[in-house]
Parts: structure tokens; sequence; C-alpha cells
């Protein structure tokens, strides 16, 4: 017997439309919690990869290249000699760059202003720059683009479209890790060559890809840079190393332990915690006794400001205490106050923390693009809103174009392998940074994060000493201090 | 007191009463007979609105109540002992008495109805702390019985109260009927498997099979007008 | 190890289990009475997180006033969504019910998200902290913790000792025997899931009084996990046995954790976790329906 006074139909009107509602929305939902889910390798394979299976093939990588680009400093400058091809028979009267990015979606945001800073990139190179020299002339640039919604799926079909489609000349990448992951494979296949300005993950560039070449920095180099101005300010620190347990912050953590090795340093507590975490207690009272110096945290959003919470509750100091992407934003300080004072965050580029064409030449290194100004004013343009603020996402989509084009000129070929080979040797500087890769798998080994910390209310660069704008400060007040209203002044 | 009228109602899309017919009159014990499968818990249950009807009248009182909800019938009166007692087997015997003086209408008269069940059924005073569900199946019927009385109804609707239960205790649930007729006013209709037992405490009694009623008739004179193919079914 | 270590683990994790309790016990409660299992439950429970943030910043209101805010919100979206969509699931197959609150709990997330947007928010609400020993325990956590068990006790009273809660008990056990008590069932139902959503989006709040960084619209997955896992630890439809199986969690936390850091594990939040998987299965074989359940 049924137990109410509904009969026991169960498909009536009512719940099939009910189902189908629900199918909808959960289709919405999946799309949503499918971008931002973490990459899953590739279902195709290739004859010349070489698989990344173990943990101990990336520890190797790491050690590799930080011996290479950070303790053994690269050679000043790379004899790059154009090569002298017979120009072919037709120039196209424009160079095709092609581009899925995540516009709309859960990284829509961040697409767009790394969009935008590509945009404006291509307008420096056509107007200001006139055009990418070839050949005795210069030919224009133009983009071809398409919004992935920061679906998988989409950027996958997007990217297959521009190469048999629109025949591009060249890829910039999409943005975040996952997109760039799902879209590499497609790229190789079809050997065009793919910029890749959006995904930190290490992991890109160890499937054996040839083709995909990193801009900005990779995971494992996230955190080097704090250690080094900890360095500067401490001798033989004692260091906490805490990250959540993702692909991304392992890399970071890899890339943090190999170099203290590489340092001799100690890192006396060396822990993942989970991606849910919603608790940072029982860490927090194993680090207390250990009296450490520096405490690096490879973390996100949510994890980020919970630790940074609780350490303040339990009052556990630390002098120097560097964080991943929480602190990054505004919000940390909205939600922490004066308690966000002292702790730093790496970035990969912030405005006002430019390298400029005489850094490059006190570095030795070729300089190429806009200048800050020029950037900043260009994407203002672009935006349509004379305050804006381009974030590093701008930035980096910039350099991309930026890299690209002194490496075409450079090639003085729009043979995707020839543009790469240039790219596996060219050393420049943009007003991002440097830029120089590991030839085998196109990972950017140059270029440097910056450290931003909070004082007195603002985000402040101390760090890489060529363009700080403001001294470390260390040790940070302690968590009784700030709650007493003390600040980080230098 | 109950009139049913051309009532049809059944599950999903199967059709299981088709224009049934039933007077209860004040007073009275009315019982329905039929095999297995002839719809009678299907009618009792439409009559309490535990299963909507599909058309047809039910007439308490000469008020229309086809479509009122189960609880709001119980308030006016009529009230059922299911198939299946569905007692709350977690509660104690008291719990669940208590919670059958959940009206306003039962709430004021909860002593003298305690009174009344502790005295047509000695063994649940006995039992009142223990959980429902580990009472024997018997005495799980007088519980049921007893629950349905806290609501103070004026007719009750019995479900076979003598299934799985043994036949001294069947006797004596059938005198409670009785009691309750006589000294409680309560009309009661009853359906039964147990042929002896309901012919011999009704006042009058319907055959159903198939979702209709056969025939209908005085207890007395109703087993000469069972057509043949229904005795051996209904046990005679 | 020092005493005094051993002590403080011990608030803690009762702090912590009686948190986890109360986020399981709005679970219990709905599949206690209507046999739904809720899967909004953390959707809910994001709400209450962002009722307390913004009654926070918006109008300086403590989390302990959110709370009740809370309470009525979630009582009256519970009775709604009863009346416009469960009510004519009731009895039907899991699976329908399973996707109406699947439904809901999309819809919950999308609204906070184009309400509040992505961002992890957080507010500070301080109170102090209690040394015990060398460690610290915030006043907040810990009036998280009493008031999680006033609550539990406040609703056990509610359910055993009064007419309305009978018929809540009386529903859970036998929805015909209620409408032959006179009893209303689907009034009784409205409000069972109404209590249970208000107690979701109430512990909500109580989280952040815990905990109140990271809230987002996303926030609710983990703690729909945790409870589920907590529940049927519990036995399925008790509300004590929720709480105690949060006690027990939240206890099992503070010995596990300290066990897998000393002996270098790599993630030790991790194994204790899969530890506490681990001792759901074992309680199953012995108990296979939870500690509380008949
Ligand atoms: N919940 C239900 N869903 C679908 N069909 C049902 C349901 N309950 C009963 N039926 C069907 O309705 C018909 C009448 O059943 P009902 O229970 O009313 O018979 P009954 O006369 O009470 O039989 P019994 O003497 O065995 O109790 C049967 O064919 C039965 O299979
Ligand atoms: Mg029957």
């Amino acid at each position: 017997m049924s137990s109410s006074q509904t009969s026991g139909k169960i498909f009536t009107p009512l719940t099939i439309t009910l189902i189908i509602i629900m199918l909808v929305i959960g289709f919405v939902g999946g799309y949503y919690a499918s971008a931002v889910s973490r990459p899953s390798a590739p279902a195709i394979t290739y004859t010349y990869s070489v698989p990344y299976t173990s943990v101990a093939t990336q520890t190797l990588y790491i050690e590799r290249t930080i011996y290479q680009t950070l303790l053994t400093s690269p050679p000043a400058t790379t004899p790059t000699t154009p090569k002298p091809t017979t120009p072919p028979p037709t120039l196209p009267s424009e160079i095709v760059i092609g581009m899925a990015v995540p516009l709309t979606g859960s990284q829509g945001e961040v697409g767009t202003a790394g969009f935008n800073g590509i945009k404006a990139a291509i307008k420096w190179v056509n107007e200001r720059y006139g055009g990418v020299h070839l050949f005795g002339k210069t030919i224009p640039l133009r983009l071809v683009y398409y919004d992935d919604e920061s679906s998988k799926d989409k950027v996958v079909q997007y990217t297959e479209r521009l190469i048999t489609v629109d025949k591009v000349h060249f890829l910039l990448s999409s943005y975040s890790s996952p997109l760039v992951f799902a879209q590499a494979p497609i790229a190789e296949k079809y050997n065009m060559l793919l910029i890749n300005w959006g995904g930190a993950s290490d992991l890109i560039h160890l499937q054996g890809y040839k083709m995909i070449v990193m801009v900005w920095t990779p995971a494992s180099l996230y955190m080097t840079q704090a250690i080094d101005a900890l360095l500067s300010v401490k001798k033989d620190p004692k260091i906490v190393l805490i990250y959540k347990d993702d692909e991304f912050n392992r890399m970071v953590a890899g890339g943090v332990r190999n170099y203290s090795k590489k340092l001799g340093l100690q890192i006396v507590y060396d822990k993942a915690y989970p991606t849910d975490i919603k608790d940072f207690t029982p860490y927090l009272t194993s680090i207390a006794p250990l009296k450490a110096d520096a405490l690096i945290v490879g973390s996100h959003f949510a994890d980020g400001q919970l630790l940074t919470r609780q350490l303040a509750d339990q009052e556990i100091d630390f002098g120097f205490i560097a964080m991943n992407i929480a602190p990054c934003y505004t919000d940390y300080y909205k939600a922490f106050g004066n308690l966000a004072e002292g702790i730093i965050c790496p970035s990969h580029w912030e405005v006002g923390a430019s390298y400029t064409p005489e850094i490059a030449s006190k570095l030795g290194v070729e300089w190429f693009g806009p200048t800050e100004e020029e950037f900043v004013a260009l994407y203002r343009e672009i935006v349509k809103d004379p305050t804006a603020r381009p974030p590093y996402h701008a930035a980096s989509g910039a350099a991309a174009v930026l890299i690209l084009v002194k490496a075409i000129e450079k090639a003085q070929s729009l043979d995707p392998m020839a543009v790469r080979k240039v790219l596996g040797e060219m050393h420049l500087i943009t007003f991002f940074g440097e830029y120089k890769i590991d030839p085998v798998t196109g990972i950017q080994i140059a270029h440097k994060m910056i450290l931003v910390q909070w004082q007195k209310g603002n985000l402040v660069v101390v760090w890489p000493p060529e363009v700080a704008k403001s001294k470390l400060v260390f040790p940070i007040p302690t968590w009784a201090e700030k709650k007493a209203g003390k600040q980080a002044t230098p | 007191m109950l009139s049913i009228k051309k009532l049809e109602s059944g599950y999903g899309s199967m059709q299981v009463l088709w224009g049934v017919d039933v007077e209860v009159g004040e007073r009275r014990i009315v019982s329905i007979l039929g095999p297995n499968g002839a719809g009678k818990t299907t009618l009792l249950n439409t009559v309490m609105g535990f299963i909507k009807p599909w058309s047809g009248r039910i007439l308490y009182q000469n008020i229309d109540i086809t479509k009122t909800p189960p609880h709001k019938k119980v308030e006016l009166g009529i009230n059922i002992v299911p198939e299946g007692r569905r007692l709350f087997p977690q509660m104690s015997v008291r719990e669940n008495l208590l919670l059958g003086a959940y009206n306003k209408r039962s709430r004021e008269k909860i002593e003298d109805t305690l009174e009344l069940i502790y005295n047509l059924f000695p063994i649940l005073k006995e039992r009142k702390d223990q959980p429902a569900g580990t009472l024997s199946g018997g005495e799980q019927q007088m519980l049921a019985i007893a629950r349905t009385l806290m609501t103070r109804p004026k007719i009750m609707l019995l479900d076979e109260p003598s299934q799985g239960i043994a036949p001294k205790v069947v006797d004596s649930i059938m005198n409670v009927l009785d009691r309750l007729r006589d000294e409680e006013k309560i009309t009661i209709l009853l359906v039964e498997q147990n042929i002896m037992a309901a012919l011999e405490h009704s006042d009058h009694v319907y055959i159903m099979d198939q979702g209709r009623i056969i025939v209908e008739g005085d207890a007395k004179e109703i087993v000469s007008k069972i057509p043949d193919y229904l005795r051996a079914f209904i046990g005679l | 190890m020092d005493p005094g270590l051993i002590i403080f683990l011990f608030l803690q994790g009762l702090v912590l289990g009686s948190i986890y309790g109360i986020v399981a016990v709005g679970l219990s409660l709905i599949f206690g009475i209507a046999r739904i299992i809720n899967l909004s439950h953390g959707a809910l429970i994001m709400w209450g997180a962002y009722t307390a943030l913004t009654f926070f910043v918006g109008y300086n209101l403590s989390p302990l006033g959110s709370l009740f805010i809370a309470i009525v919100v979630g009582l009256s979206l519970g009775a709604s969504i009863f009346y416009l969509v469960l009510r004519r699931l009731i009895g039907a197959h899991e699976l329908t019910t399973l996707l109406a609150t699947f439904a809901l709990s999309i819809f919950l997330e999308e609204i906070a998200r184009l309400n509040y947007g992505l961002d992890y928010r957080g507010f500070s609400w301080s109170l102090g902290v209690v040394k015990i020993f060398d460690y610290r325990l915030t006043y907040s956590s810990i009036l998280a913790g009493v008031i999680a068990l006033s609550t539990v006790i406040i609703l056990t009273l509610f359910l055993y000792k009064t007419r309305i809660g009978s018929a809540l008990r009386g529903v859970a056990q036998d929805p015909v025997g209620a409408y032959i008590c006179g009893i209303d069932v689907n009034k009784i139902y409205a409000l069972g899931i109404g209590i249970g959503f208000g107690l979701a989006m109430m512990s909500g709040v109580i989280i952040t009084m815990y905990n109140p960084t990271g809230i987002n619209p996303y926030l609710g997955a983990p703690y729909l996990l945790k409870s589920f896992v907590i529940v049927v630890l519990g036995g399925l439809g008790s509300i004590i046995g929720a709480y105690v199986g949060g006690i027990i969690f939240g206890l099992a936390e503070v010995v596990l954790f300290p066990l897998y850091d000393y002996l270098h594990f790599h993630s030790p939040m991790s194994m204790t976790l899969f530890t506490e998987f681990v001792i759901l299965l074992i309680l199953l074989l012995i108990r296979p329906y939870g500690l509380f359940r008949r």
C-alpha cells in the first residue's frame, strides 16, 4: 500500500518534468565542476612521448632546471644568427594567431584579463612596432579566438578548429593548467606551436611534447625566490613547509624541497594537507614546538585564509611567512585586516615591478616590446577604463605575443618548427621579465617570480632586488603585536 | 451512518474497485467478506482517504467526505484499524496510545478512554512500558484497536483483526467488538477472512469479489445466497 | 608526550566532534522523518555560512545573532520546498527525491555564486583564546561546540517531551499510523524538513564560529560527505547517533593525526580521513545499521 494519499505511480508528468529540469541543472553544474577539476592524462598516446609517470622523474627534472638556471647562471647571450632561408613564394598579408580562451565560466574573469593583455600586445606590435619584420617587409598580426567557456571539451574542439579550419600560423594557450593540459596534445598532434602563458603546471611540459613553450614561471619555481629572499635576511633558517595535496602545490613543494637541499637548508617540517581541509589545528599543534624561522605554504584561496586565521588564533609566530595565492588578493586584507601585515605572496608580475630596458642592458640580455607605461596605457585603451590595473595574467598573455613575434623575426620563417627552434635558444627580456626555456621540455626557467608583502595595508613588491619597491620586512611583527595594531614597516 | 456509493479506485492505472455500494447503519456491525485480492483492503483505504477515490461518493452522517484527508476524517469520528496494524514499533505501548489522543477532541477525554482500554484489554496495562515492536501478534492487534479507540471514533473500520492470531484471542477480540457496539455505541465495518467469527458477530454482511459486491444480506440468511463458485474460496 | 598536549587534544577533539555532530544532525533528521536523503544539505550549510558573513559584515551582527536568522530562514525554506516539490515525492522512488534535492543543491549554489561570486570570503570575529597549558583554543570555537551540544539536547527534548515531537517521531516510524492518530502528516513532514533545513543552515553559522574563512559557494560539498559518513556511522535517522558519530570522528582525528604525523606520513590528515572510513567500514560489519539504529 502506498504510504500517503498519492498513488504509487512514479513517473507522473510532474516527476518527469522535475527530472528534466534536474538533468539540465545537472549538466550546467557538471560543466562548472569539470572546469575546476584537475587535469587528467590525455587519452591519446604518442609514439615519441616520454610518458611522465613517477615522482622520481619529476624530482630529477626539477633538480636539473634549478641546477642549470639558478645556481649556475646561464650564458649571457646566445648567438642566434637568422637562418638564410629562401623566402616562400607568397608571403601572407597577415600572421594569424589563434587562441581558445576562457572568457566565461569559472576561469572567465582571469581569462578575460589575459585576453585583454594579449590584445594590448598585438596592438603594440601592429601600431607602434609596425608589424612583424619578415623578409624586409612588415606583416601585421591578426588574432582569431574562441571563448572556450572554461570547458575542457570546448578548448579541445576549438584548438582543433583553429588549426584545421582557421589555419592559424601559431597558437596561444588557454588559461589555467587543466585547460592548457587538455589542448596541448592537439597542438602537438598537428606540430603546431603553442605558447603557454596560462598553465603553470610543470606536468604540461613533462608529457614529451615538443611544441609547447612556457612564458611564465612553472609551479616548481614558484617559491624558490622566497627562499632566496629569506636567505638575504636570515642565515641558515629553519623552514616549515606545508602544502595542499594537489598537483600544483605538490610541484611547488617539490621545488622548495629540492632547492633547499641544494642550498643545504633545513626543512624541519614537510607535510601535505588535504585539498578540502577545514581545520589546521593538528598541523599547528605539531609545528608550534619547532620554533622555526620561516613558514612556506603551498596554498590556494580557502586553505590560505583558514591557515592565516588559525595561525593568528594560536599565535604561532614566524619571522617570515610566504603563502601562495590567497594573500595576493585584496580580499585577504579585507578578511584579516592588520593580521595580514607582513605576509608574503609570490606573483608573476605586478604593475610597478616591471623590467625595463635599463635592467635588460645591465643584465646583458636583449630587450623587446613595450615598456610598462606603454603596456598599461594600451591595456586601458582596450578595456576602456582609464584607471584599470592589469593583473599578471594580462602581462603574461602580452609577453606570449612579444616572445612569439621576436622568435618569428629571429627565425625569419613562419614554420612552427623553425620558430620553436629559435624559442629554445632565445634569451629575452620584456616588461614581464626574463624569458628562457629549457630547450627540451619548453619549461620556463628564467622568468622570476616577484614577491609582494603586505606592508601598512598595501601589497608592496619586495623581491627581486632589481624591481623591488620596498625593503623586505623581517622578522614580521608577531600575531600579538599585529592584534595590538603593529604594522609591517620597512 | 456511512454510505459508500458507486465507489471506484485503484493503483496507478489498475482499477480495483468497480462501483462498490455499501451502507453501514448506526450501531451495527457490518462485515465485508471475500477471497484474497477481492479489493477489501482497497475499499477501506479508499474510504479512509489513503487511496484517492476515482469516482463515486462517500457520505458520513450525510456529509460528503469523499475528498476529506485522513486526519480530518479521524477528527470527524471515522477511523480505521488497518491491515498490518501500523503501530509505532519503537514507542512504548503507552506512547502509542497517547499519540492516538493527538486531536483536541480525544485529548479532552484521554483519562476516560485509557480506563476503557485497560478495561477491555487488561494485558496492555501490564505491557504499557514495553516497545510496541516487541509485543506478540495478538497484543499488537489489541494495541492497534486500542490506539484507534483513543481517537474516539464513532465508526471504526477494521481490516482483518483476526489475521495471524490464535483462535482464542480472536474470540476475545470479537467480543470486544460486540461490547464496543453495545456499550460505547460505536458502529463497526469489519473486513474478515475468518467467516465463522464474522458471521457470528455481524448484523449485516456483504460478499465481495473482483472489486464488486456480489451479494448482501442478513448474517443469518447470507450463507444460502453465496454463489457456489465462491464458497470454497471463502472457506464455506 | 606532554600531558598538557593530551588534555588539549582531548578538548579540541570534543569541540570539533560536537561541531561535526551538529552538522550531521539535520541530514539524519530529514532521513529519519521523510526517508529523504537531502543532497542539498551541504548547500544549506554554505548558505548558513554566508548568512553569518553577510550579517556580520553588513550589519555588524555577531554569528550568535545569525544563528536565529539561519534557523528561521532554513525552517521556512524547508517547509516551502516540501509543499512545492517534495510533498509529491514522499513514498516515491529514492532516486526521485535524490535528484530533487540534488537539483535544489545546485540551484542554491548557483544563486550564491550569482550573488556573492566565486571569491573566498572570510571575516574576523574574535572573542580571544583560552590557554590550555601551552596550547590555545578560541573562545568562539568552544562556544560553537557548546551551542552544538545544547541544540542537540533541546532537539532531543523537543522530540521526546512534546506533543509535536511525538508526532514527528510517529510520522518517522509509520506515516499511516500517524494519520490514524489524527496527525496532519503533511504538516509534520513540512515541519521536520523545515527543522532539518534550519539545522543545516544553523550549522553553517556554527562552522563560521570555528572557522570564519574560505566561505564560497561550493563550501558545502565536503561537509555533506562528512555528514553522510557520520550519519551512517551513527545510524541513519538517529539524532543521538549523528551527534555521537560526530564526537567519535572529532576524537579520532585528534588521536590519529599526531600518530600519523609522528610516523612521518606524507599527508597525515588524509591518512586520518582514510582511517575514519576504515572505522566506519569495520563498524558497519559489526553493526550493519550503525550505532544507534534498531
Ligand atoms: N499498493 C498496491 N499497488 C498495486 N496493486 C495493489 C496494491 N495493493 C493491492 N493491490 C492489488 O489490488 C487488488 C486488491 O487488493 P486488496 O489488498 O484490496 O485485496 P484484499 O481483498 O484486501 O485481499 P486480502 O484478503 O488478501 O487482504 C489485488 O489484485 C492486489 O494485487
Ligand atoms: Mg486485505
